[in-house]
């Protein structure tokens, strides 16, 4: 058996973080590691360590808030909640980040995470038309006129309503 | 391309091996090509044979959304030793690709599932690798089940789960024209929504049968004449659609003193539109019992 009760991560620029196990067992990948006395050393990660460390924030967070269901904590609810709401600008704001993010979880198989993340990116392409998603994500678009009048007639029935 | 991290690159090369073998395989051989100008650290360049292998295992993986595991560990391993490929292919294409397209496979089938039917329409109209992603079956067909229903889950559409979804929304919509006509009590809409044959019928909620074209309409202008416009409430709408016919059932809601009413609509498809051609609606059973109705429905 594990005889710590902490984990070491490594971020892909070597920066290590100590981490409760409590913490990160909401990553399936680690669990998994836990459970199998693999995680007793670093754990080497291909995660940039500012990616990893809103990784590790955004877990803390959610154990705390889990652990603290049962009272009614009505200050610590709010502060949550304030926490969720500037996490969700920031990731919005900073492409970088919500791409890093979306990998990493995905990686360390986190789904509560992956389940807000891609939450934010759908929000973000919603209301847009094309040209505006095109900006805001630098697609380039590579349609042969032939294309593009194909891409049109095929998508007509959606936007009669 | 600065932002990009040894994990950028790895999706990067997920991303293209979406693009089947043929275009991987074209990929590899750019990507010997070129690699000693666009490689940007000491990774090696992948060979054929375990190009191949490795596509391998990322086109299995893509049925799942955000689901694959050890799988997908091994892929990213993999993936990391193959960046200076897919750099290169990114490269080669000239698009200097956007973060969207370098997430990979899993993340892109999840991320979709979270859009509405415009969006994924708008996003997959930006560019062809999008125009790809968004055309995913996958998640169209979780998109139909979201928005229209669970059943029909055994359906296997010929076109594919887009033009089923688009052909049902098209019904749905003329579905909903229906009682938009009702309400109105608009006599000429009435008769341009009905297909003029003499075959069609009608069955009123008082039960009187009417047949053919002509019948059927004048039915219609006698119940607009008598009564006020009806405001039905509709739920619970099932449309199954076929190439060129359609039905649909559902049950409809008026106030506490009128029915409610079970419905059936089938409709047929004659020079780009739908056409109804048989209506039957029916007291529901309520508690047991069927009151006397007069409405016309």
């Amino acid at each position: 058996m594990a005889t710590t009760s902490t984990v070491k991560l490594r971020s892909g620029d070597n920066e290590v973080f100590e981490v409760e196990k409590q913490v990160m067992i909401q990553s399936g990948t680690i669990r998994n590691m836990i459970e199998d006395d693999a995680a007793d050393g670093e754990i080497p990660l291909q995660i940039s360590s500012r990616n990893l460390a809103k990784v590790v924030e955004w877990c803390k967070c959610m154990q705390h808030r889990d652990r603290n269901n049962n009272n009614d904590n009505k200050e610590e609810e709010e502060e949550e909640e304030e926490w969720e709401k500037k996490f969700d600008e920031e990731v919005s704001e900073d492409k970088d980040l919500h791409f890093g993010l979306l990998l990493a979880a995905n990686y360390l198989e986190i789904p509560a995470l992956l389940h807000r993340l891609c939450q934010l990116a759908a929000d973000i392409v919603k209301g847009k038309t094309p040209e505006e998603i095109r900006r805001t994500f630098n697609i380039k678009k590579d349609f042969t006129p032939e294309e593009e009048e194909a891409v049109m007639d095929e998508h007509g029935w959606a936007f009669h309503d | 391309m600065e932002i990009i991290t040894s994990t950028f690159f790895s999706s990067q090369f997920l991303i293209a091996a979406i693009f089947t073998i043929f275009s991987l395989l074209l990929a590899v051989r750019t990507a010997r090509s070129t690699k000693s100008t666009k490689q940007s650290d000491g990774a090696t360049s992948a060979t054929s044979a375990t190009a191949r292998k490795k596509s391998c295992n990322c086109t299995c993986s893509c049925n799942g959304p955000a689901a694959a595991s050890a799988a997908e560990r091994e892929m990213l391993e993999v993936g990391r030793h193959a960046a200076t490929a897919a750099a290169a292919v990114v490269a080669e294409r000239g698009s200097g690709a956007s973060m969207m397209e370098q997430l990979v496979p899993e993340i892109t089938t999840h991320a979709l599932s979270y859009l509405d039917y415009p969006s994924l329409c708008r996003l997959s109209m930006t560019n062809s690798l999008m125009r790809k992603a968004a055309n995913d079956d996958n998640a169209w067909k979780a998109l139909y089940h979201k928005d229209f229903t669970l059943e029909q889950d055994s359906v296997i559409p010929v076109n594919g789960w887009k033009a089923y979804y688009a052909a049902t929304r098209a019904v749905v919509n003329v579905n909903a024209e229906f009682f938009n006509i009702i309400r109105e009590r608009s006599l000429p809409a009435m008769s341009r929504f009905w297909l003029n044959a003499d075959y069609v019928k009608c069955i009123h909620a008082s039960g009187e049968l009417f047949s053919g074209y002509n019948s059927v309409i004048q039915s219609w202008q006698i119940a607009f004449n008598w009564e006020q416009g009806v405001d039905f409430q509709v739920q619970d709408v099932r449309a199954r659609v076929l190439t060129d016919i359609a039905w649909v059932t559902m049950k409809t809601y008026i106030d506490i003193d009128t029915g409610p009413f079970n419905m059936t609509n089938v409709f047929e498809f004659h020079n780009g539109r739908w056409y109804m051609v048989h209506h039957h609606s029916s007291v529901m059973l309520v508690d047991g019992e069927v009151e006397q109705q007069v409405v016309h429905g």
